[in-house]
C-alpha cells in the first residue's frame, strides 16, 4: 500500500513522537522506584508486579500514547492540504480510499512502535530493580498491549475524521487537545460524580456521616454497587472515550485485599479474564474504530483538496 | 488529450468556474493564462480528481473521467498513471533527499526498480539538483523545491504534463532552463498544459493559449491568430520619423504627434505603404517607420478590463 511507509517514517520523525517516548521514560523511572517500594508489603510480589506493570502501561498508554495518537491523526489530512503532498500525492495513479489507509496504518505502526517500547522499557525496568519475569507477565502484557492498541487505533481513527472537518492543522491540534482532556480526564469525573449520587441514593446515605453509620457488610455491598455504576455511567455517557472504558477494563485484572497484619494481597485475575467480564467496553473500542474510519473516508472522498 | 466541458464548480457563493469548456490536443503547448482568482487553479485540480466540480464533463486520453458530479475513479486512476503534475505551492516531504522524493514517487507508479534509478539520475541532472541529492528538501530554498517539484511530474515520463505556476519563485537561470525543459518536452511530441499569468513565460513556450477570466474560458487560439484578431479589432499602430514637418488634416487614418516630426498613426489595416506615399506627396521623407505590435500582455490586460 503505497504511503504506509512515507507515513511511518514521517510520524516516527515528529517531535512530538519522540518527546512522547522521553515523557514514558521519565515517569516509568519514577514509577517503578514506587513499585519496587510496594512489593516490600506485599505477600505475593509477583502478582503484584504483574498488576504493577500492565497498570502502568496502562496509563501511559492512556496520558501519552493516546494523547500522541489523537493529536497525529488530528493533523494527518490537513496538514498535507496545507504543505500540497496532498495534491502530489493524489495526482498519481492512487485512490483516495488506498491513500487515507496507508496514512491510518503507518500511523498504526507509529503507535505499536510507541507501545512496544513502553512495553521494553517496563521489562528493561524491572530487570534492573532485580525483580523477575514470568511467562504469565510477557503473556498478560502481550494482550494488554492488544486492548491499549484497540483504544489508541479508536483515538487515531476520531483524529483522522477530525483532520478532515477542520481545514486548520493547528486549529483542529487545539481541539485534539481539548477533546482529549475533556473526554478522558473532564467528563469522567462529571459522570462519576453522578454514578456517587446514584450509589447514595440507593443506600439512603446523605453525608459521610450516614457512611460511618453502614455496617462493614453494607459498606462493602456500597463499593461493588458503586464500582458497577462506575461502569454502567462510563458506558452510557463516555462510550466514545476508549482510554476510560480501556481502564474499567484493566481495573478487573486484580482484587487487592487487605489483611489485619498490615500487609495485603493481590488476587491476580489476569487480561483474559478482565476482557471477558467486560464485553461492552471490548466491543465499543473495537467497533468504533471502523466507524470513525468509514466516516473519515465518506468525508474524504467528497473533499476538495485545493 | 484533455477535455473539459461546460465544467461548472461553486464555492459557497463564488462561482470559480461558470461552463467552462477548453481542449488540449495531443502535441500542444497550452498556456493556460488568467488573472489570480480566475479559475486556472480550480481547472487543474478538476481535471485531476483534486476537487469536484458541480456540473459538466472532464475526458483525459479520450476516456471519460468525469460526469455530473461524479468521478470514474478506476479510469480516473488509470488516466493518472499518464500524467504528471506540478502543483503551485507545494513543499514535498522536508525529511526526504530529492532522490527519496522520486523514489517514494516511483512507487506510486509502479517504476521497477533498475528503470526506477537510471530514471531518477537522470532527472535529477536534468533539474540541476544532481550535487544536491543527498540533502534533504527541508533545507532546499524555493527554487530548488520547484526544481525538484517539476522532476516528480517528469519520473513516469508522462504523456501529458499539467504544470500549475510552475516558474513563480524561480531566478532567470532557473526560468529560461524550465523553458528549455518544456520545449524539450514537445520536441519528444509530449503534451503541456501550463497555467501562468506571468504571459512573457506564456508566449515564449506555447503554441496555444487559453485565457480564463471569472471561471469562463474568453478566448482560445495560436498566439499569432490571437494578435492579428487584436489588430484586426484594436487598430494597427505605426510609429513613424519625418524629416520634415507633415499635415496630417487630408488623411484618413487617426495621427497624433509624439514629438517634432515623430508621429503615432493608428489604422484598422497595416497601411504603411499608403503612409509612405502620403508622405511623400507632402515632399517630405520617411526617415524611421515602426510598426508596434502588441504583446500578449496588452492583448490579455485589454480582455480581462
Amino acid at each position: 500500500m503505497w504511503g504506509f511507509e512515507l507515513e511511518l517514517k514521517k510520524s516516527l520523525r515528529t517531535k512530538k513522537f519522540w518527546l512522547i517516548l522521553v515523557l514514558i521514560l521519565l515517569i516509568y523511572a519514577m514509577a517503578f522506584r514506587e513499585v519496587r517500594d510496594n512489593l516490600e508489603g506485599a505477600t505475593n510480589p509477583q502478582e503484584v508486579l504483574v498488576t504493577s506493570v500492565v497498570g502502568y502501561i496502562a496509563v501511559s498508554a492512556f496520558l501519552f500514547i493516546g494523547l500522541y495518537a489523537l493529536m497525529a491523526g488530528a493533523t494527518a489530512v490537513n496538514s498535507d492540504l496545507e504543505d500540497g503532498t496532498v495534491r502530489v500525492s493524489l495526482s498519481k495513479p492512487l485512490g483516495r480510499v488506498s491513500y487515507l489507509l496507508g496514512k491510518f496504518l503507518g500511523q498504526a505502526l507509529s503507535i505499536v512502535v510507541a507501545m512496544a517500547f513502553a512495553t521494553l522499557l517496563s521489562f528493561a525496568i524491572t530487570k534492573y530493580y532485580g525483580l523477575s519475569l514470568t511467562a504469565s507477565l510477557v503473556g498478560d502484557l502481550v494482550l494488554s498491549n492488544l486492548l491499549i492498541l484497540l483504544a489508541m487505533l479508536q483515538l487515531l481513527a476520531l483524529g483522522l475524521l477530525i483532520s478532515t472537518l477542520i481545514r486548520s492543522s493547528n486549529t483542529a491540534l487545539g481541539l485534539a487537545l481539548v477533546m482529549f482532556f475533556v473526554t478522558g480526564l473532564v467528563m469522567p469525573q462529571v459522570v462519576d460524580g453522578f454514578a456517587e449520587d446514584k450509589a447514595k441514593e440507593e443506600f439512603g446515605i446523605e453525608d459521610w456521616k450516614d457512611f460511618d453509620k453502614l455496617s462493614q457488610g453494607e459498606k462493602m455491598a456500597y463499593r461493588e454497587r458503586l464500582d458497577e455504576l462506575y461502569r454502567e455511567y462510563h458506558l452510557r455517557y463516555l462510550f466514545y472515550a476508549p482510554q476510560v472504558l480501556m481502564l474499567d477494563v484493566f481495573t478487573d485484572i486484580d482484587r487487592t485485599t487487605f489483611n489485619d497484619d498490615g500487609t495485603y494481597t493481590v488476587e491476580y485475575i489476569g487480561v483474559k479474564r478482565a476482557i471477558a467480564d467486560n464485553p461492552a467496553q471490548t466491543a465499543l473500542m473495537a467497533g468504533l474504530v471502523p466507524v470513525y474510519l468509514g466516516l473519515t473516508l465518506f468525508r474524504f472522498r467528497r473533499m476538495d483538496l485545493r | 488529450m484533455l477535455r473539459v466541458e461546460n465544467l461548472v464548480k461553486v464555492y459557497k457563493d463564488v462561482r470559480a468556474l461558470d461552463g467552462l469548456n477548453l481542449e488540449v490536443k495531443p502535441g500542444q503547448v497550452y498556456g493556460f493564462l488568467g488573472p489570480n482568482g480566475a479559475g486556472k487553479s480550480t481547472t487543474i485540480l478538476s481535471t485531476l480528481g483534486l476537487i469536484f466540480p458541480q456540473e459538466g464533463r472532464i475526458e483525459l486520453f479520450g476516456e471519460e473521467v468525469f460526469r455530473d458530479g461524479r468521478f470514474d475513479e478506476g479510469r480516473l486512476v488509470k488516466a493518472k498513471a499518464r500524467v504528471g503534475y506540478m502543483p503551485e505551492h507545494a513543499t514535498l516531504w522536508d525529511f526526504l533527499t530529492p532522490e527519496q522524493t522520486l523514489d517514494v514517487i516511483a512507487d506510486a507508479f509502479g517504476i521497477p526498480r533498475a528503470e526506477k534509478e537510471k530514471r531518477i539520475g537522470e532527472l535529477l541532472d536534468l533539474v540541476g539538483l544532481k550535487e544536491v541529492r543527498n540533502r534533504k528538501v527541508g533545507k532546499f530554498s524555493k527554487g530548488m523545491r520547484q526544481r525538484l517539484l517539476l522532476a516528480q511530474a517528469l519520473i513516469n515520463d508522462p504523456e501529458l504534463l499539467i504544470l500549475d505556476e510552475p516558474m513563480t519563485g524561480l531566478d532567470p537561470k532557473g526560468i529560461a532552463e524550465f523553458k528549455e525543459i518544456i520545449r524539450e518536452q514537445r520536441k519528444a511530441g509530449k503534451t503541456v498544459f501550463f497555467s501562468s499569468h506571468i504571459l512573457a513565460h506564456v508566449e515564449e513556450v506555447c503554441d496555444t493559449v487559453g485565457v480564463i477570466v471569472k471561471g469562463k474560458l474568453r478566448l482560445e487560439d495560436s498566439i499569432e491568430n490571437i494578435k492579428r484578431e487584436f489588430l484586426r479589432k484594436a487598430g494597427y499602430t505605426i510609429i513613424i520619423e519625418t524629416n520634415k514637418p507633415v499635415d496630417w488634416s487630408s488623411a484618413e487614418w487617426s495621427v497624433s504627434p509624439l514629438d517634432s516630426n515623430k508621429y503615432r498613426v493608428v489604422a484598422s489595416r497595416d497601411v504603411r505603404e499608403e503612409i509612405h506615399d502620403f508622405v511623400a506627396g507632402q515632399g517630405a521623407k520617411i526617415l524611421t517607420m515602426q510598426i508596434r505590435e502588441p504583446s500578449l500582455e496588452e492583448i490579455f490586460l485589454r480582455m480581462v478590463d
